[in-house]
């Protein structure tokens, strides 16, 4: 429960008053233009200081769309889960500091589209769904 | 937004609703702990780290708080030190930015502070808990002075977009309304012998004494409109002195519109340990910590050393730098130990051979996101208009926060709010943004709590911590699952190579944790250099 633990904390540090905020729509465009492009930057290209946010601009890597659904639901390395909840709001989601499976399906399939990448195939939130979340969620959520 | 019942007594989904704010206090703090933030400093005094072999040496990558307390300590029992570090400053995330200073965030964009001398803002820590024994000796071992820091100002604001109309409510009149309205409600219970099987009967009148008089209750043990509630939550019209002396009580807020706002939820804040008073922050920034000990360390910090490479053998360690202020040249630099304070997502990148367990450590950290954005304004309305002198007020919009500064009271001229202290996806929707987006979306939200904003504003500066090119995030966050599988391997020294900083502590995100990490951590190579009986 990374996600629900570290937001708890995050509220409390920041003082305490629960969020009434505006819930965000579920385009990948708009995800990506109000989570992802913080670290990952406007046009996907990545930025280096002390370390490097990897471009995802004509990323190979992205050839394998469980790889970017598995990276935004777990975190890898520095990076945060975003895997939280599957099934809920939007604004319930942000308040566990996560995205819902349907806002990882389509940033996943906007970031394989844009800057460079033209993959085919897409995710669909079933899929998303089904592969692991933090918390163990997910792989056994069908059953 | 409903009203409270004429008789003023409680409705049974607004005792649930209570019963919940307690549940959650307790959630809320079962995190915090097992987050580490309930811990209380182990700071014993500087370490005794005498009986190296002469000559011993330890290499520390990272001039804050962390790799500066060890480098200090070691140099001071005859270790030879030297430190490198990849800003053109120390202090790491001790740091205050000031007028005239210049930031460059990581994809390009540079701000020039255009604050009025002597005015600031910590885009890091900014609180020193009087339980922080390390860094408040460091204090003032180095000279910094401190001051009090605020944590609870009684006529700072609670806000809520959605109750009382968006108006801020006074934090006095929240507290002690809610105050209130318990003790009464307790009060209720306990005359109607609900409590007999808990409280005895001497006890039922000790407890009916102490909860009059904890919240402001009548003789007939009710919260009311009066001079008694009016004496804890302040008055209509204050008392004053000869004809026009007569003071007005205020109007307290109903039961049920009280929780039905919220409001109460930001109420616990000053009750953590953390938080408690007295509660320091440093005279001009907490920067003067990072910036004194730079000064006192002096040449044996490297600046603008790019750590790319971190190999060690069975005889030492050898770290490879690129030279940022000579072009990028790629330099070398060797001791017998090295001493690793690179946060996690930078440390993740480097090729290190250390072992699979504390690889595998390094990369299992993420790290939180955090906003700080400084506006300063062309007087200090909040102490013209609102009496506001230093403290926090909350709101439930994403800026979160206002701090008010806590030094130089009444001064004339300008002044610098904290006009948010952002975490969660809120933060990485505001990193997500230019600076001066950053900037106008902090004034546009606090223009609902002091309008004053338009009219006021000069210029300002924000923070975005996963924007930082020297930590690529704010802090640390652990878990149950994490603390149980990396925090002792994080810790664990693997052949000549040790990490220190606020992630290998139980205080994340606090600098006590980065130095008692790092006493820590040499004070246990200090064991196997003498251990190990000569320089091998």
């Amino acid at each position: 429960m990374k996600t629900i633990a570290s937001t708890l904390l995050m509220v409390s540090m920041a003082g305490g008053v629960a969020h009434a905020a505006d819930a965000p729509t579920d385009t990948g465009e708009h995800v990506y233009k109000t989570i992802c492009q913080g670290c990952h930057m406007p046009e996907g290209q990545g930025a280096t200081g002390a370390g490097t946010y990897p471009k995802l601009a004509s990323n190979p890597r992205l050839v394998s769309w469980q790889y970017a659904a598995m990276t935004i639901l777990l975190g890898r390395h520095g990076m945060p889960a975003f895997g939280g909840v599957p099934d809920v709001e939007p604004a319930v989601a942000k308040m566990a500091g996560a995205l819902t499976d349907e806002q990882i399906a389509a940033v996943v399939n906007y970031v394989r589209t844009h800057f460079g990448n033209d993959f085919k195939d897409k995710a669909t939130v079933k899929e998303v769904n089904a592969l692991p979340h933090p918390g163990g969620k997910g792989t056994g959520h069908a059953g | 937004m409903t009203t409270a019942n004429e008789d003023g007594t409680m409705r049974r989904r607004d005792l649930l609703r209570m019963i919940g704010l307690t549940a959650g206090a307790g959630a809320m703090y079962q995190a915090m702990s097992t987050l580490g933030h309930a811990a209380e400093s182990p700071y014993a005094g500087a370490p005794d780290l005498q009986g190296a072999p002469p000559g011993t040496s330890v290499l520390i990558l990272g001039a804050g708080i962390a790799g500066m307390t060890a480098a200090y300590e070691l140099q001071k029992a005859g270790y030879k030190v030297q430190i490198l570090e990849y800003n053109n400053r120390a202090g790491g995330r001790n740091w205050s930015v000031r007028g005239g200073d210049a930031y460059t965030e990581l994809g390009g964009a540079t701000q020039h502070c255009e604050f009025d001398k002597d005015l600031y803002i910590n885009p890091g820590p900014w609180r020193l808990p009087h339980h922080h024994y390390g860094m408040l000796a460091l204090a003032k071992r180095l000279g910094v002075k401190v001051e009090p820091f605020i944590q609870t100002n009684h006529n700072a604001y609670l806000h809520s977009s959605t109750a009382f109309g968006g108006k801020p409510q006074r934090f006095r009149d929240i507290k002690f309304d809610y105050q209130g309205h318990v003790a009464e409600l307790l009060a209720k219970a306990t005359q109607a012998s609900t409590l007999d099987a808990s409280v005895s009967h001497e006890d039922k009148e000790k407890l009916l004494e102490s909860l009059r008089e904890w919240g402001a209750l009548d003789q007939n043990f009710k919260y009311v409109s009066g001079p008694i509630a009016s004496e804890k939550r302040g008055w209509k019209k204050h008392p004053g002195g000869g004809l026009s002396a007569r003071p007005i009580p205020s109007d307290i807020i109903g039961v049920s519109e009280l929780l039905n706002s919220r409001l109460w939820a930001a109420l616990g804040n000053d009750a953590e340990y953390d938080m408690h008073t007295s509660i320091f922050q440093p005279v001009g920034g907490m920067g003067r910590i990072g910036e004194a000990f730079g000064r006192e360390l002096g040449p044996i910090i490297r600046y603008q050393a790019k750590v790319t490479e971190i190999r060690q053998d069975s005889k030492g360690v050898t770290v490879t730098y690129e030279d940022l202020a000579g072009g990028g040249a790629k330099l070398k630099a060797a001791a017998d130990w090295c001493l690793v304070t690179i946060p996690l997502p930078i440390l993740s990148q480097i090729p290190m051979n250390v072992g699979p367990k504390l690889a595998a450590a390094i990369g299992s950290i993420p790290y939180a996101s955090a906003i700080k954005v400084g506006l300063q304004f062309k007087r200090r309305f909040w102490e013209e208009d609102e009496q506001i002198y230093g403290g926090i007020t909350y709101t439930d919009q994403p800026i979160a926060t206002i701090g008010y500064p806590n030094t130089d009271y009444f001064s004339k001229g300008k002044g610098v709010l904290l006009g948010c202290y952002i975490w969660g996806l809120d933060a990485m929707e505001f990193t997500s943004m230019t600076p001066e987006e950053r900037v106008r979306e902090a004034l546009r939200q606090g223009a609902k709590i002091h309008p004053q904003y338009n009219r006021e504003f000069d210029n300002g500066f924000a923070m975005a911590w996963h924007r930082s090119p020297f930590t690529m995030g704010c802090m640390g966050v652990w878990n149950d699952t994490a603390r149980a599988e990396h925090y002792d391997n994080l810790c664990t020294i693997d052949g000549r190579i040790a990490l220190a900083g606020e992630h290998a502590s139980f205080m994340g995100g606090w600098q006590e944790g980065a130095l008692t990490s790092a006493i820590d951590a040499i004070s246990r190579i200090h064991q196997q250099v003498v251990a190990k009986g000569a320089k091998a």
